[in-house]
Order: C-alpha cells, then sequence, then structure tokens
C-alpha cells in the first residue's frame, strides 16, 4: 500500500493528473489493490480497496470506477501495476489522432513505439475489452478524450510509461503546433 | 398530486370523515414524514399508547416517479417514547393516493379486533376478531390481488415493544415499535383497495426530462448497481472489510468469520427473484420460495453481532421475523445483548432455537420483548444495551465512521442509520468520499445529511435514489408533475423545518442533550487493529459544533 502511496503523490507531482482524477492500481497474487473511488491520488493513505482478481465482489462498489478495466489489463496482459491518469497533452492528441499517436521524440519512439487509442465509457465492459487488447501488445494506450493507462511489471515501471506518454505527446503536440503555421504561410 | 384530503377514522367512535387541508398548508409540507410530522403535533403532548396513527403519502407517488413511492407513519413510539416516523414502500402509497386522500389518521381505541378498509368509495371499520394470533402471511395470504395492506403480526398483540407493521407482507414500517400501537388501538391491519393507476404530469415532456436525469445517474451509480445486483447484502463485505459490521454485540468490528455473510458467497442470493417497490428501477429486494431474503441490518444484527456466521439460521430467524411483525434490527440488537448477559456464544442452531422460544411466549423470554435498552437496565447491566435513546443501533460500528456516531447520537428517533444516511460519503463515498475517523467539518456535514433525508422521507423517495440523485433532480421532476416550482432550497428547508419540528416535540417530551449519547463502550474498547475506540473529546467537539450550526 505504501508503494501506491508514494507514486500517486508522484504522478501529480508530475502534472499527470489533477488530484481528484486518476487511479492505480497493484497486482498481489489474486489479490488487486486499488485506489478508491473519489480519492485524491494525492491523499492516498486509508484509501486504498483490496478486491479480487478473479471477479466482480461487493468490495468494487468502493473501489475505483475504473476496477472492471483494471482488471481486464490484468488478466490479459504480463502486469503486476496499472496506472491511469488525465494528462492534458495525452488527452487533446486522442481526440485529433484517428487509431494512435505517433511519438515524434526519440524516447517515446523508442520507448512507445505508436501508442494506441482506444474507445469507451467510463468502467464499462467496452472499455475493459479494449484496455486488455491494447495493453496485451503495447506498454500504454490512450482512452480517447479521457487519459492515458500503463502497465509494468512495478509500480515505477507503470509511472515511467506514463510520464513517456504525456512526455511524448507534448512534444508531439508542439511540434504540430509549430509545423502548422508554416504550413498556412507556404499556402 | 395532493387531494388536499385526510382520512379520519375514530376507532372508538367509529365516525369515519374526510377532513380537508388548506392547499397552501398541503403544497408547504409536501407530505410524507414533514406532513406527518406536521399534523401530529396538532395533537400535542399525547403518550404513545394514546397517540393517533398518521399515514401520508408522497408527492410523487401518484407519478410512478422513480423510487419515489414511499408512505410515511408517523407516531410516538413506545420502544424510545421520542416522537417516531417509518416509511415504507410497495404500492400502499400510490393505492391511498387513487383513494381520494393524502393520508389516514387513525384515533381511539376499537372494543373488538378490528380492520380498517379503504377504497376509492370511501372507508369502513370491520371486525376481525380471532385474527390476532394470524400470521402476517396468514392475513395478507386471504387479501384480494389488487389490494395493499398494514398488517401487524402476532408480535404486536403479545407486547413486543418492536413491533413492525408490515406492508404488502414484505414490507415494513420498521423500527421504533409502531405494530405495537396497532395492537393497542385493537388494530389488525389497513387494508387500501384501489387501482395501480398513475397519473398523467402537469407539464408532460418537462417530467420525462427529469425522469431521464435521475434515471442516468441511476445508471452510473456503483452503489445503485451493487444493489441491483446483490440487494442491500453487499454491503456485508464491505462493513466487514472495513471493521464496521458489528460483531458480538459491538464488541468486535467485522471478523474472518463473516466473510461466510458476504453476498458474493451467498448462492442464494444471486439465484434469487429481484424485486422492488412500484416504480422502482433498482429492484433491490431479493425473494426465494416465497420467502423475502434477509437484509444487510438483518444479516449484521441477528447474524455477526449475535456472532452468528450461518446464513441459512439468519435466513431462518429472519422469516420467523416477518411472519411475527418484528423488526429485525432491534430484534438482532436485543438477542446480542442477552447473549451477552448470558455468556452464550450462539451457534445457528441455538439462535433459532432462542427466537422459537421467544415467540412461542416462554415466560423467561418476556424480557426480551421489551428490547435491549430496558431488558439490560432490568438485569442491572446497562452497559450492555447498544442504544441511543432506546433504539438498537443498526449495523454501521460508530468508531469507524465518526459521521454515522454523530448522527446515531442526534438522531430524533435513537440509533437509526436512515436519519441523516453517512453511510454515503463515509462508506460508500458517494456523493463524495468523507474521512470517515476524523470528526473534522462532520457536524456541518450531518446538519446537511440530516435535512437531506428528511426531505427525501418528506417526498416519498427511497434513500438509496440518494445514492446517484440529489435534492436539484427531484426538485425538478416535482416541479413538472405537480406544476407547482420547487427548487432544491424549498425542500432542503422543509427537511430543516420538520428536523427541527421533531427535536422540539423530543423536548416537549423531556429528552435533553444529555440523550445524544452513545454507549460507553465505545470510547473504551476498539473495534479492531485499525479501528480505535472513539475519542470522547473530539466527539464532545463536534457536537457542541453541531449545536451550534444548529442553534439548538
Amino acid at each position: 500500500m505504501k508503494e501506491i502511496i508514494k507514486y500517486g503523490k508522484k504522478i501529480v507531482e508530475a502534472h499527470l493528473t489533477h488530484s481528484h482524477f486518476g487511479n492505480i492500481s497493484k497486482r498481489i497474487g489474486d489479490k488487486l489493490l486499488i485506489t478508491a473511488t473519489g480519492s485524491m491520488l494525492d491523499e492516498l493513505e486509508g484509501e486504498i480497496v483490496e478486491v479480487s482478481l478473479d471477479s466482480a465482489t461487493s468490495l468494487d462498489v468502493i473501489a475505483s470506477t475504473e476496477v472492471k478495466v483494471h482488471r481486464a489489463i490484468y488478466k490479459a496482459a504480463s502486469a503486476l501495476a496499472v496506472i491511469h491518469t488525465h494528462s492534458p497533452y495525452a488527452v487533446v492528441l486522442s481526440l485529433v489522432c484517428k487509431d494512435y499517436i505517433e511519438p515524434v521524440d526519440s524516447e517515446g519512439k523508442l520507448v512507445l513505439h505508436r501508442i494506441p487509442i482506444i474507445d469507451g465509457e467510463i468502467g464499462s465492459d467496452e472499455l475493459a475489452r479494449n484496455a486488455a487488447s491494447a495493453l496485451s501488445v503495447s506498454k500504454a494506450a490512450v482512452i480517447r478524450g479521457h487519459g492515458p493507462i500503463t502497465r509494468g511489471n512495478t509500480l515505477d515501471e507503470a509511472f515511467v510509461y506514463a510520464c513517456c506518454v504525456e512526455h511524448s505527446c507534448k512534444v508531439a503536440y508542439l511540434a504540430l503546433l509549430l509545423k502548422n503555421p508554416s504550413k498556412r504561410r507556404k499556402r | 398530486m395532493w387531494h388536499n384530503k385526510i382520512l379520519g377514522v375514530n376507532l372508538t367512535t367509529r365516525k369515519i370523515e374526510i377532513q380537508p387541508l388548506d392547499d397552501g398548508f398541503v403544497k408547504r409540507y409536501l407530505g410524507g414524514r414533514a406532513l406527518g410530522v406536521k399534523l401530529f403535533r396538532q395533537f400535542g403532548m399525547v403518550e404513545p399508547e394514546d397517540a393517533p396513527l398518521i399515514f401520508v403519502s408522497g408527492p410523487l407517488a401518484p407519478y410512478g416517479a422513480p423510487a419515489a413511492c414511499r408512505i410515511s407513519l408517523v407516531s410516538r413510539s413506545p420502544l424510545t417514547r421520542t416522537i417516531f416516523d417509518s416509511n415504507a414502500g410497495g404500492a400502499l402509497s400510490l393505492r391511498l393516493k387513487n383513494c381520494g386522500v393524502d393520508g389516514i389518521i387513525i384515533e381511539g381505541r376499537a372494543k373488538k379486533t378490528s380492520v380498517i378498509k379503504v377504497t376509492p368509495k370511501g372507508a369502513s371499520i370491520e371486525e376481525a376478531q380471532g385474527s390476532e394470533n394470524a400470521t402476517v402471511g396468514e392475513f395478507t395470504a386471504k387479501l384480494s390481488r389488487n389490494v395493499s395492506s398494514a398488517v401487524v403480526g402476532p408480535a404486536a398483540f403479545s407486547g413486543f415493544k418492536f413491533a413492525n407493521v408490515m406492508v404488502d407482507r414484505y414490507g415494513a414500517f420498521g423500527r421504533g415499535g409502531l405494530g405495537r400501537l396497532f395492537a393497542l388501538k385493537n388494530l389488525k391491519a389497513v387494508v387500501v383497495e384501489a387501482p395501480l393507476k398513475v397519473q398523467k404530469p402537469i407539464h408532460k415532456e418537462r417530467y420525462e426530462m427529469a425522469v431521464k436525469a435521475v434515471l442516468r445517474l441511476f445508471t452510473a451509480s456503483p452503489a445503485v448497481k451493487a444493489l441491483s445486483a446483490f440487494g442491500t447484502p453487499f454491503l456485508v463485505g464491505i462493513t466487514n472489510w472495513l471493521s464496521l459490521l458489528p460483531v458480538n454485540n459491538f464488541r468486535a468490528g467485522g471478523c474472518s468469520e463473516a466473510e461466510s455473510l458476504c453476498a458474493e458467497n451467498i448462492p442464494a442470493i444471486s439465484t434469487a427473484k429481484r424485486a422492488g417497490c412500484f416504480g422502482c428501477p433498482i429492484r433491490c429486494k431479493r425473494r426465494s420460495n416465497d420467502d423475502a431474503l434477509p437484509e444487510f441490518e438483518t444479516i449484521a444484527l441477528v447474524g455477526a453481532s449475535c456472532g452468528v456466521f450461518d446464513y441459512d439460521a439468519v435466513r431462518l430467524v429472519n422469516r420467523i421475523a416477518n411472519e411475527q411483525g418484528v423488526d429485525t434490527i432491534s430484534l438482532g440488537g436485543t438477542l446480542a445483548a442477552f447473549f451477552e448477559l448470558c455468556g452464550i456464544k450462539p451457534d445457528g442452531k441455538r439462535l433459532v432455537e432462542t427466537v422459537k422460544n421467544l415467540f412461542s411466549g416462554l415466560r423467561e423470554f418476556e424480557i426480551l420483548k421489551e428490547g435491549a435498552h430496558k431488558m439490560c437496565e432490568i438485569e442491572g447491566a446497562p452497559s450492555v444495551s447498544m442504544c441511543v435513546k432506546g433504539l438498537e443501533l443498526p449495523g454501521y460500528d460508530p468508531r469507524g465512521a465518526t459521521g454515522m456516531a454523530l448522527a446515531y447520537a442526534t438522531s430524533n428517533r435513537g440509533a437509526c442509520h436512515l436519519r441523516a444516511y453517512m453511510v454515503g460519503p463515509e462508506i460508500l463515498r458517494k456523493p463524495r468520499p468523507l474521512s470517515r475517523f476524523s470528526f473534522d467539518g462532520k457536524a456541518g456535514y450531518l446538519r446537511v445529511f440530516q435535512d437531506r433525508f428528511s426531505m427525501c422521507d418528506s417526498l416519498g423517495v427511497c434513500k438509496f435514489a440518494f445514492f446517484a440523485a440529489t435534492e436539484e433532480e427531484y426538485a425538478e421532476l416535482l416541479s413538472a408533475a405537480s406544476g407547482v416550482g420547487y427548487s432544491a432550497e424549498d425542500l432542503m428547508r422543509i427537511g430543516s423545518e420538520t428536523y427541527d419540528s421533531e427535536r422540539r416535540y423530543n423536548e416537549a417530551c423531556g429528552f435533553s442533550k444529555s440523550d445524544d449519547r452513545l454507549p460507553e463502550r465505545f470510547f473504551k474498547e476498539k473495534a479492531s487493529e485499525t479501528v480505535d475506540a472513539l475519542k470522547k473529546e473530539s466527539f464532545d467537539a463536534a457536537l457542541s459544533e453541531y449545536y451550534s450550526i444548529r442553534s439548538w
């Protein structure tokens, strides 16, 4: 639990999400530790719920509304930690790109290659399916208009990917912004 | 919709009359709890034994609005001796409105056991001698299908101070023993025969939009989804995990054995038929083979609090209690105190045996009919009674939810979770989470939640609706349906006035701030390794802040 609390603070400090948004989980055997619904990521003391990895239980009610999505990812991908943020540049690019975001920075190209964009309402079966499918092959995906979701074998790894997604999206966005005025001038 | 009429029935004189109500008065107090309390207070100070029984429907019932078909019963409790309102679902609220009245006031005492029958054509008092010992199931089985009924079982006539009035067989005007008042009036039942006809709202399109807004919020709410999936027993797992589930008469909060009582571990819950009140899309009830499965509170009090983790035994006790017509929270609380007093650690078999002995009228169990508070007082062990103002605590240990602790203490009807329903923010984290261990800011929240749920009871809306929707959506629903403009503030003001009015009545009955206290156990013993005893100074400071906010 201490690790989740630590990375909750780091996520907010890194401006990957505002305090009230996003969620974090960690798999321990056949259990899942996940942030509670409505919790603030920079104040997670006593705000973490233990639910079953196997299927929904009554404790899902007080777990993050995305618990179903986290569960589906663990079942489909080799992961022990999942982070979901509402990082603004990633959200913006997910609204203007079609199927994926193409990193243009060297680290993003190397680490992430292409970042798939997936669809689905918050906490829905559709989102759970799409996230599980995307993250079974990619380290990160971006839920359209919502935010990135990353996986790792440790929370640190998932956090690195979350930082990398936002950095790549910011660079891609700024590059696009500078490129477009020159295009307009040419016209 | 309002008829501005109330049916008056005097059982002593056998006089039945329609009493007109002022239009402005009715619209100001809406219905349900607010109107019921206002009407009750017109009788001045009355002892529970002489108190009128006042039924009032909610104003949204005639439209079939979502989760809005509840009816209130207001009187003075023989158990707590406070003013007492209780509300029930089913279809009684709508049928009564369809008889052309907003409510019923019952006074006096019949010479012989009687039944009041109400139809759109009028009302009558009919003799029902010999029906005293008929169980709730036996009595309702003889009624036709197009009626709703408020019936008391044998327990009411045999002196149980926590006897319920059972509604449409499985529902109940619970807590506080209002069923006992039926028996004291020689009244077995109120039977209402009317069609389940729904009225057209005044502003049809606006109303439909308002309904859609409420249903959208229901669909998005995890708590509402869990209620639909498991019924109220979904709370067993959560309260146990949070060390809030009362175990062994609140000597512990949660335990590993209680996992056997969790909804997901009980096949009968997932295979049972879903059922619900008229017009309610949530359908939180569970029925199986003509049997209502136990609700969360029953599992918590009759099961865990008695130290029994045998679901089948709890289910059997629940069935007996519903047939006899007693409140299962008070029954469980009284049994848990009884077992502690006797130093017994019952198993399922012993629990069922004790309950059967209790209802068979064995003299040594007679004392349990008084409820936990009086029983422990008589036995010279008041500290064993887990009650506030004489009402047994429900299934949330106050040590792990400070807002609930304050809510129990300041409730106008004793230890009740429904007066302020802090379960929402402190346990289910809705509408937004509040730290369950801190008293900071709780006094202010408590006032808002007490006012909100007083208003909710006055609208005849189920509290579960407020896991998702708010007074904003229901103000719009009521305005669109009735054509009378209500804002959320208007509704909250009615809730607040009602809460204050109840408090003033209780003060006139002799209650004071010194009655706003919790059992000492909660300040002396911890609930679990993770949940400490409450800190007296913090509790008292929050209470003082609350009085100042309320101007009490």
